[in-house]
């Protein structure tokens, strides 16, 4: 075997190590600009990951992996072409411009609107998020330690003997991106990515009722290493989950009715994802996510409406350090700013992409990723933060004489734009006359986006908020699966419809 | 593209190396990709992506242990590297004391998978042909204020997957697909069609398109009162749950946790007697694939065999924990989440979908859902999703008018134990879970169908 494997009629391929393909791609960018493009940007990516899937103290599923490519996007006359490639070779990298620039001219062909943007300033840049412990170097027995155990706690406890199984998961991410573009920047960064969870499944008979730890869809995703597990503590919480978990079998259906719900943290962090991060990207609001992902209920005349209620303050951060969605800049070189989105109930700003921004009067606000160096980047949440209030959830708890707290997403759905929702979570708690009084099973909840978050009237404090992250928001076409980070805390909603499942 | 000689010679390599340093058995899965895609939104072509990947996959086992690596970069340093990590894995990994190696070899069925006139499909063509659509959609306006605009996505792939481990095994065939999906709005509604072949030139782009139109060209909408409907799936709608039920009780590792509700349900009929759900990556008059992502041969699986719950699919990890057979249905060794059926087919039935409109007496016709998600109760398949791009009220057996999207809030064995009718004609979807992978299906009639307050 050669160093290189693909050969072909007068090519020469020599697949080089990242370090050496920077040249090459730095005498991409100058090809280009010679062919007269009046933009272009290159993204060459280098992730390394693991991923496990633990169940009932075993590992079930285990891999690693080392992922590499390089992504060209060529604005020429008016019209865009991508490509991307895993070959490291200067005959690639010549081909890939080549094929985005041909996209170009076959588009730009057409009778249609021509894309524009703005310039913007060369930016040179060098940026590492923080790794404290790096997790690709404890031994695999140690660094599962966490989930194993808590996976193998049901096992020989004849009081947890309708505890079906136990699965843990925990990722691991260390992904490096250098991004080049015709306007002179050169921009490093690199960031780790971790995440852990576990999911306790009690069965009796038909009835199944599953509660998660820390949060459910394999766990919370943090930027940092191997103290965001460590963090998480999941062993000493994990008899917390069995316990709950075997008490929903024997819990209630939660009534249905119009009534006082009180959304945990986690929960909070799932309906900003949906109702509100989604609903402010600008290309859904223009129409074009329309075949897959949908539009929104917003367009440029919502702006200064009022669609949630007054204490209600929401901001896109992609600066926080421990965000899954956090970068210094996004990957069409633009800086990235903590942007509001809501403020004191009233829709500011959608995010924005120099495209999208350019054609409607805005100002791009660093808002544009790609899953990875094979996708062209769109305009993606960040990390979608709703800020604190007042008051602890005891305190909030208390001050409810009728309701239910909800906690740990279950199910989710919404419509086109992103109004209609149902969601459920994995557990529901009665509150009477400000205590906590039953657990409820299989509760749902649903409502339409503004009338829901104009009838929030409590949002808890600092002490509460919570970073949340998820590794799998979804949008584009092929689909583009991203971390986003949520900061979130509990918070409460007046006349809310909810109820069990019913079919 | 590799091909098979090119690919088979360094995949051979790579397995003579592994047993070299130290590995018991291994295997080597290649999975290469060149995906070109051209999205189009507002009647205008908005982007353009052209990939190729190609990412090889390390298994090697090691006294009953097993470690897994992945790697797209094909630098010989790169590789031996991620061979080196999979035995590292391996080493540090308890044994799996169930699980004795890799599949023995199989003598492949012959079959033709890959079309060149897909290949050969460059973007100038597809611009062509998304210009004659815009144009089309033009034409077809005939009031100045109902314009229509038109989105979607064309995309066309060449993939070739490769096999070989140490109990000789040797596995290749190469594939091509093109897939087309129109969405037309208009300001009385939305309308959507879509194919997928594996050979571009078979998609119908001016029936797509005329479907499509059809469906958003029409009355204003009126609103309906939730409630419990006799509904029409068309073949979209009904993919849609059906990738859902894959995932929440057809797979191995859902049974094996319990929240499948095939557990407890084999031999029973959990479902109407009119339906057989399939998988057969065997069948020719299908979109056939020879082997899974390591090598087992592809037979037939029914699922759910005239409403009775039959068998899982399983890999042959799962399958030796469960002391089954594999089934042929091991996905890429990245994914947690599997195995599952990749070559689904729902049994057809004797009409057609007009004729299925002309036994309704009060009802909802459904183009498509949105946003459906299956994890409500998975031991009673219970989903919600909205319904989107042409919902119409059927009364005395014709369609009367489009309505407001709605959202569904049903039992899934519920509303499948109430089948009356399965169309003639089926639909080919790509599957979610096998880059090769499809689900050819057909619409229903289902007796009642609950559509919920929102």
């Amino acid at each position: 075997m050669e160093n290189g494997i693909e050969k072909g009629h007068k090519m020469t391929y020599t697949t080089l190590t990242k370090y050496s393909f920077i040249n090459v791609l730095e005498h991409t960018i100058s090809y280009l600009k010679k062919k007269g493009v009046a933009y272009a940007d290159i993204r060459l990516e280098e992730s390394v990951s693991e991923g496990v899937m633990v169940r009932d103290g075993e590992i079930d599923r285990l891999w690693d992996n080392l992922d590499t490519g390089f992504g060209i996007r060529v604005l020429f006359k008016g019209a865009w072409g991508f490509a991307a490639s895993s070959l490291l070779t200067e005959t690639e990298s010549r081909k890939a411009a080549d094929e985005a620039l041909l996209q170009a001219k076959a588009v730009g062909s057409l009778k249609q609107k021509k894309v524009s943007i703005d310039k913007n300033l060369p930016v040179r840049f060098k940026h590492k998020s923080p790794c404290h412990v790096d997790p690709f170097i404890i031994p695999v027995e140690e660094r599962l330690y966490p989930i194993l155990k808590a996976t193998s706690l049901h096992k020989n406890c004849r009081q947890y003997k309708k505890i079906h199984s136990i699965e843990g998961f925990m990722d691991f991410q260390k992904r490096h991106k250098t991004f080049l573009n015709t306007e002179g920047s050169f921009i490093e960064q690199e960031i780790f990515l971790s995440g852990a969870g576990i999911k306790v499944i009690a069965i009796d008979g038909r009835d199944v009722q599953v509660r998660s730890f820390p949060d459910s869809h394999n766990g919370i995703f943090r930027q940092g290493g191997y103290e965001r597990i460590i963090e998480m503590d999941i062993p000493n919480n994990a008899p917390r989950a069995i316990e709950d978990a075997l008490l929903l079998l024997k819990a209630d259906e939660c009534p249905s009715g119009e009534r006082t719900v009180i959304l945990g943290g986690s929960q909070v962090a799932l309906q900003i994802h949906e109702s509100i991060g989604h609903a402010v990207e600008l290309d859904r609001a223009m129409g074009m996510e329309v075949s897959l992902a949908g539009g929104t209920f917003l367009t440029s005349d919502s702006i200064g409406t009022r669609i949630c209620s007054d204490i209600i303050n929401i901001t896109a951060d992609p600066a926080i350090e421990v965000g899954a969605g956090s970068y210094i800049y996004d990957d069409e070189g633009m800086e990235a700013k903590k942007v509001e989105i809501i403020k004191n109930g009233r829709f500011k700003n959608f995010l924005t992409s120099r495209e999208t921004a350019k054609s409607s009067g805005m100002k791009p606000n660093g808002s544009v990723r790609a899953s990875n160096w094979s996708n062209i980047p769109l305009i993606r949440m960040s990390n979608i933060n709703l800020e604190p209030g007042e008051g602890r959830l005891n305190d909030l708890i208390a001050d409810t004489r009728d309701g239910i707290l909800l906690q740990t997403n279950k199910s989710w759905s919404i419509d086109t734009l992103r109004l209609n929702f149902q969601f459920g979570t994995e557990i529901g708690w009665e509150i009477k006359k400000g205590r906590i009084t039953r657990a409820l099973k299989n509760p749902v909840y649903f409502g339409i986006t503004p009338q829901f978050w104009k009838s929030c009237n409590a949002v808890c404090d600092r002490e509460e908020w919570q970073m949340y992250g998820l590794n799998n928001c979804g949008k584009g076409d092929p689909i583009q699966n991203i971390s986003v980070g949520h900061g979130a805390v509990p918070a409460r909603f007046s006349k809310v419809k909810a109820g069990a499942v019913k079919c | 593209m590799l091909g098979n000689d090119r690919l088979m010679e360094l995949l051979r390599k790579l397995v003579r190396e592994g047993e070299g340093c130290g590995a018991g058995q291994s295997e080597v899965l290649y999975v290469g990709s060149h995906n070109s895609t051209t999205r189009f939104a507002n009647s205008i072509v908005m982007q353009n992506i052209k990939e190729s990947n190609r990412t090889i996959y390390f298994r090697v086992l090691l006294d009953k242990k097993l470690g897994v690596t992945s790697t797209n970069s094909l630098h010989i340093e790169d590789l031996r590297k991620c061979m080196k990590k999979a035995i590292e894995i391996a080493r540090q990994s308890k044994p799996l004391k169930f699980f004795d190696g890799f599949p023995m070899p199989y003598k492949y069925q012959e079959m033709k998978t890959h079309y060149p006139e897909t290949t050969d499909l460059t973007i100038s063509d597809k611009v062509k042909v998304l210009e004659h659509i815009f144009k089309k959609t033009n034409f077809a306006i005939h009031n100045p204020r109902s314009a229509i605009k038109i989105g979607g996505a064309f995309s066309t792939s060449e993939a070739e997957i490769g096999i070989v481990n140490s109990n000789s095994l040797i596995a290749y065939q190469p594939f091509t697909s093109a897939h087309l999906s129109l969405i037309t709005s208009s300001s009385s509604g939305s309308g959507f069609a879509s194919q997928f072949e594996r050979n571009a030139k078979n998609i119908d782009i001016d029936r797509l398109l005329s479907i499509s139109i059809k469906k958003c060209r029409t009355k204003k909408k009126r609103r309906l009162k939730p409630g419990r409907y006799k509904v029409i799936l068309e073949p979209i709608a009904v993919n849609e749950i059906m990738e859902w039920l894959i995932y929440i009780s057809f797979g191995a590792s859902v049974f094996i946790d319990g929240t499948s509700f095939m557990a407890g349900n084999i031999g029973k009929k959990i479902m109407s007697k009119k339906l057989t759900i399939y998988d057969d990556g065997s069948d020719i008059s299908g979109f056939p694939v020879p082997f899974d992502f390591e090598g087992v041969k592809k037979r037939r699986l029914d699922i759910i065999k005239n409403g009775e719950a039959t068998s899982l699919a399983y890999d042959t990890i799962l399958a030796k924990k469960c002391r089954k057979k594999t089934t042929g249905h091991a996905l890429t060794p990245d994914n947690i989440e599997g195995p599952f059926p990749t070559n689904v087919f729902i049994k057809e039935g004797d009409f057609t979908i007009d004729e299925m409109v002309s036994m309704v007496d009060r009802g909802i016709m459904v183009t498509r859902f949105h946003y459906v998600n299956g994890l409500l109760d998975t031991k009673t398949a219970s989903m919600t999703g909205m319904t989107r791009d042409g919902t119409f009220y059927i009364e005395d057996g014709e369609i009367k008018y489009p309505i407001e999207d709605m959202r569904f809030t049903a039992s899934i064995l519920n509303a499948f134990s109430k089948i009356e009718v399965i169309s003639k004609g089926r639909q080919t979807f790509p599957s979610p879970y096998s880059i090769v992978g499809t689900h050819i299906i057909p619409a229903l009639l289902i007796k009642d169908f609950n559509f919920s307050d929102s």
